[in-house]
Order: C-alpha cells, then sequence, then structure tokens
C-alpha cells in the first residue's frame, strides 16, 4: 500500500470532519455472456461504505451476491461502473482487500502458522515482520497451541479462525466475507459468528459480509442491504441498532435477545419473501 | 472480555486437543482392557494371521502342482522347466554368464534395471512438464486434446519396429518404454493438476497470486498424491516397454534373456529371467507405494 495516499487520505478526512466512505461502488453493471445467452447478474448497484463499518449483504441464491464481492476483490472487472478504495479505482485484485470464502480452504500440506504466512509469501512481504504478525494473530485467536499442527488436527470452527488470520495477516483494508460459515454446523456457526463478529469489531474491520442467512446478518452487521433476485439491485437498506441496550454495543449473540431483532428479521424476511412467492 | 475468552476456550480446547480424541483408546488403556476388548484384539490378530497364511499357502501350491506335474511328465518339462531348477539356474548364470555370451545374470539384470529407471525417470519428467504446460495453456489444450486422444488409444506396440528402425536397439527400447508409459502419466498428472479446488485457486488469486506461484504454491503440493498414484501406472508401463523392447533388438537384459531362452528351448533361462522379473518388479512398485505413504504420512 501507498502510505502517502494513507496520510494525505487521513488528514482529508480530519478536516472534513464527516467520514469519508472508505470504498464505493458507482453504477456497478454486470453482465455474463454463455452459449446459452446474456445473463444480466447486478443492475445499477450504487454503495458507500464508511470506514469500520460492517455491511451485510442479503438475498437470494443466484442474486449476484457473490459476484459483487469479486467485483469489490477486483477478481471481476464489471461490465460497467466502477469500485473505488480509499480514492482510488480498483484495477485488479490488491493487498487492500481479503477475501474469506465459504471454505476454509487452508492447505492441508502446510502448518497453520505457515498457511497465515501464505498471503505475505505471495506479496513478497517482509517475512520476518509477517511472521511476527501470523504468530499474533494466531494468539490473539485462540490458536497459539496449534501454530505447528495441520489443519486436518484442527476443529472446523478453529479452522475458519486460522482462515481468518491468514486473511488478516496481508492487513487489508477491507474484508470481504463471502458466506464465512455456511459449511459449518449449526452449533458451531452460531459460535463462530458470535467469535468472528466480536474480533472484527474490536479490531476496527470495514467488513463486507454475503450471507443468505438473515439472523447472522443481523446479528453481526451495522447495515443491512437487502438484494433483489435477479439482477440484483439494491432493494433496501438498513440501519441495525438496538436502543433497547442503551448505546452499547452488543455481541452477535447478545443482540439476538433484543427486541429488534426480531422486528428486523420480520421486516427482511417480508422483504425477501415477496420475491420468493413473486418469482413462482 | 475478548481476551479473556479466548484465554478460556484456549484451555479448554488444549484439554480436548485432536490428539487426544483421535485416540479413543487411550483411556480404555490406561485403565485395564475389558475382557471383551481383548478378546477383540486377538480376534483381529488371528485373522491377521490366516490371511497371511492363505497367501503362503497359495504360493506353496502352486510351486507344488508345477513341480509335481512336470516330474511325473503330466506335462512335458520341456516347455515348463521345474521350480526347483530356477534357483540352481540362478547360481549358474550368476557364476559363468549365459551358455555362450554376454556376462552373468547380475549384468542382464541391472541392464533392465537401468532401462527401467531411465525410462521411468524420463517419462515422469514428461507427465509433470507436459500436464503443467497443458495446465497452464486451456488453449495449448484443447488444440491438442484430439491428438493426445489419438495417440493414446493408439496400441504403441505397433510402433516398435519403426522404433526400432529409427532409433537403433539401445534407444528404441527407450522410446518404447516411454511412449507407452509417457502419456498415460501425463493425461492422468493434468486431470490432476486440472481438478485442483477452484476455491483454493480463487483464494491465490485474491491474495494476489501470479500464475507461476499458483502453480508451485497450490496446484503441484496439492497434487502430490496424484502423482504418485500416477507413478504406479507409470513403473508398470515402463516395465512393460522395456521388456517389449528387449524382445525386439537388446543383446542383453531381462527381456533379452527371456527370448533367447524360448529360441533355443531352454525353459530354465526363460523361467529364472521372469522370476528375476518378478521380484524386480514388485520391488520397483513397493519403493514407489512407500513414496506414496511418505507422502500420505507427511500429510496426515
Amino acid at each position: 500500500m501507498d502510505t502517502s495516499t494513507a496520510t494525505a487520505y487521513s488528514d482529508i478526512q480530519d478536516s472534513a470532519n464527516t467520514k469519508l466512505p472508505i470504498m464505493e461502488l458507482n453504477q456497478i453493471h454486470q453482465v455474463y455472456f454463455s452459449d446459452a445467452g446474456e445473463v444480466e447478474a447486478i443492475r445499477d448497484v450504487n454503495l458507500s461504505i464508511q470506514p469500520g463499518e460492517f455491511v451485510g449483504i442479503v438475498g437470494q441464491s443466484g442474486c449476484g451476491k457473490s459476484t459483487l464481492l469479486s467485483i469489490i476483490s477486483g477478481l471481476i472487472t464489471p461490465t460497467s461502473g466502477q469500485v473505488v478504495i480509499k480514492g482510488n479505482p480498483v484495477n485488479g485484485t490488491s493487498s487492500q482487500t481479503g477475501y474469506m470464502l465459504q471454505h476454509d480452504t487452508l492447505f492441508e500440506w502446510r502448518t497453520i502458522l505457515d498457511n497465515v504466512m501464505l498471503g505475505p509469501e505471495i506479496q513478497g512481504l517482509d517475512k520476518k515482520k509477517a511472521r511476527k504478525r501470523a504468530n499474533d494473530l494466531l494468539d490473539r485467536y485462540g490458536l497459539a497451541a496449534f501454530k505447528d499442527k495441520f489443519p486436518q488436527e484442527l476443529s472446523g470452527g478453529m479452522r475458519q479462525r486460522a482462515a481468518l488470520a491468514r486473511t488478516m495477516c496481508t492487513q487489508p483494508e477491507i474484508l470481504l466475507l463471502d458466506e464465512p460459515f455456511s459449511a459449518l454446523d449449526y452449533q458451531t456457526r452460531l459460535a463462530m459468528s458470535d467469535e468472528i463478529g466480536i474480533i472484527l469489531k474490536k479490531e476496527g474491520c470495514t467488513v463486507i459480509m454475503v450471507t443468505h442467512d438473515i439472523s447472522e446478518a443481523i446479528s453481526m452487521s451495522d447495515r443491512i442491504v437487502v438484494l433483489s433476485a435477479r439482477p440484483g439491485r439494491i432493494q433496501s437498506e438498513h440501519q441495525i441498532l438496538f436502543p433497547s441496550a442503551g448505546g452499547a454495543s452488543l455481541s452477535p449473540m447478545a443482540s439476538r435477545d433484543t427486541p429488534e431483532f426480531g422486528q428486523y428479521f420480520q421486516t427482511i424476511w417480508k422483504e425477501l419473501d415477496f420475491h420468493v412467492s413473486g418469482s413462482k | 472480555m475478548l481476551a479473556d475468552q479466548s484465554n478460556k476456550e484456549h484451555i479448554h480446547k488444549q484439554e480436548n486437543s485432536p490428539e487426544r480424541a483421535l485416540n479413543p483408546f487411550e483411556q480404555a488403556n490406561e485403565k485395564k482392557p475389558s475382557k471383551a476388548y481383548l478378546k477383540y484384539l486377538r480376534q483381529k490378530k488371528r485373522n491377521r494371521w490366516t490371511v497371511r497364511l492363505s497367501q503362503v499357502l497359495i504360493f506353496v501350491v502352486f510351486l507344488a502342482i508345477w513341480e509335481i506335474s512336470a516330474r511325473t511328465h503330466a506335462v512335458n518339462p520341456m516347455l515348463t522347466s521345474y521350480p526347483s531348477a530356477i534357483w540352481p539356474t540362478f547360481l549358474e548364470l550368476l557364476n559363468s554368464g549365459d551358455m555362450n555370451h554376454q556376462g552373468n545374470i547380475i549384468h542382464h539384470t541391472s541392464v533392465t534395471l537401468l532401462e527401467v529407471a531411465i525410462s521411468f525417470v524420463i517419462s515422469t519428467l514428461i507427465g509433470i512438464v507436459v500436464g503443467a504446460a497443458l495446465w497452464w495453456s486451456a488453449f495449448l489444450y484443447r488444440v491438442l486434446d484430439p491428438y493426445m486422444v489419438i495417440a493414446n488409444a493408439m496400441p504403441k506396440i505397433a510402433l516398435v519396429p519403426i522404433f526400432y528402425i529409427w532409433l537403433g536397439s539401445t534407444l528404441s527400447i527407450y522410446g518404447i518404454a516411454i511412449s507407452i508409459a509417457g502419456f498415460i502419466t501425463t493425461l492422468m498428472i493434468y486431470s490432476g493438476f486440472r481438478e485442483t479446488e477452484p476455491d483454493k485457486i480463487k483464494l491465490m488469486q485474491v491474495l494476489g497470486a501470479k500464475k507461476w506461484q499458483i502453480f508451485s504454491k497450490l496446484v503441484f503440493p496439492s497434487n502430490l498424491p496424484t502423482i504418485t498414484a500416477a507413478l504406479k501406472a507409470t513403473i508398470g508401463l515402463v516395465l512393460v516397454g522395456v521388456i517389449v523392447g528387449e524382445f525386439q533388438s537388446a543383446r542383453a537384459g531381462l527381456g533379452y534373456l527371456i527370448i533367447y531362452g524360448s529360441q533355443v528351448f531352454e525353459m530354465n533361462l526363460v523361467m529364472t529371467a521372469i522370476a528375476i522379473l518378478a521380484v524386480m518388479s514388485t520391488v520397483m512398485y513397493g519403493m514407489v507405494l512407500y513414496l506414496e505413504m511418505f507422502i500420505r504420512y507427511k500429510r496426515r
């Protein structure tokens, strides 16, 4: 990352005294071509995200949620429109974004520590510093005793935490989570979303999480964006606040017990449900 | 609060650490194993020995039938030789060399061994290099695909005379062995490369990996098991190629001994060469198997 832009950026932010968005999506439009014809996956998506914000994107399967993440990460160049991160248009993948997939995709021939070192290794970062960072991350995520173990020796939840450490080790500005817990069993899934939610909040990460699990999205996010069925458009946005907690920031697990939680769920459920019956 | 939580969990996880979980009998062993469990262990051991014994028995019975039917002239010993003749023939070959020329049995065995080893290494390298090239360029694969299908389906044995004419008596042996083994090895390794988990490739791309990094850090290491599996096929095919090549053109080697022995109707010689070949191929296959187990063990 270019440090000079980073400083300039924070200067502007201070002087304006309003938060500049860390990321903006401008008129994103995505069309896929195949032998069967053209498929419009995403239409006119505009979104701006503040530093430290946790945004959940929900929608039915096939509404282009994952495509949107691929576009933000620079894996896919959108048919038209632009992704801007910290004032710079995204052009190909970069270490600005960290991507966490549904499956932990840990390499079974590498130890946990070596798995976490994968990103720095590929990006040619300072080995010594990266190793220290990797060790710190693993300590903080409760994997200190498992650094030299192989992924097969870890439980599903531990593997997912290791995958998070791997993503964080390259120090991304924005974290993209693509259904990160959906491969886990229900109990682990609840525990992990709580745990990882707390970690990410505490570290002040900017996160975009795609999920089809409405409860998960409500419990973890500051804001939820609902995508319509294909072609995916932003159907609505919901700021997630829990006034009943009296301004205290709640852990994902605790937020599930608030009265607001149920209301958000009902609202978002109806919005999605409408499309299910509509598409039938 | 988080630190507390993860600490607590950390301790908790250690108590339940997987090594413990992996060995459910550990507790049972620490206490006194139950009678039923001991019985189970004895039963298992006995089963294992019954299998071993049966295996040995089959071999012994086979040799006995062969020996007896030859001795009683139920079959013509001119055609079958005797199993008991193999060892004396072997010793004779060891000391004197074969009847008229070209060194002793050690020489013949090492000639074949060297041919097999060189062809094996070259076939493996071709498999990995060409497999990687095909993985690298989807265009190349799509262009070459029909040719590879034809080349693979083609019975390479049919090319033996051509190889002999083109490459001469020694090189043609390598040519045949490599053409028989190389294609299968390449196709097996390529299909492993191609089936590398798409999610892992996506991960590498997101981390900004170049194509050669994706290959060297992901595709190749994740396919080591595929490669060793391919090597099991390679070793068998290389042996076929080398022996057939020796049939055609060699002045030395086990294949030469077999063909020479059959021409002069010296079945003792043929059977001895075949027995050595059987031992040799078993040992080589075993080595590849050992390599495979080693890689599996490294990854658990």
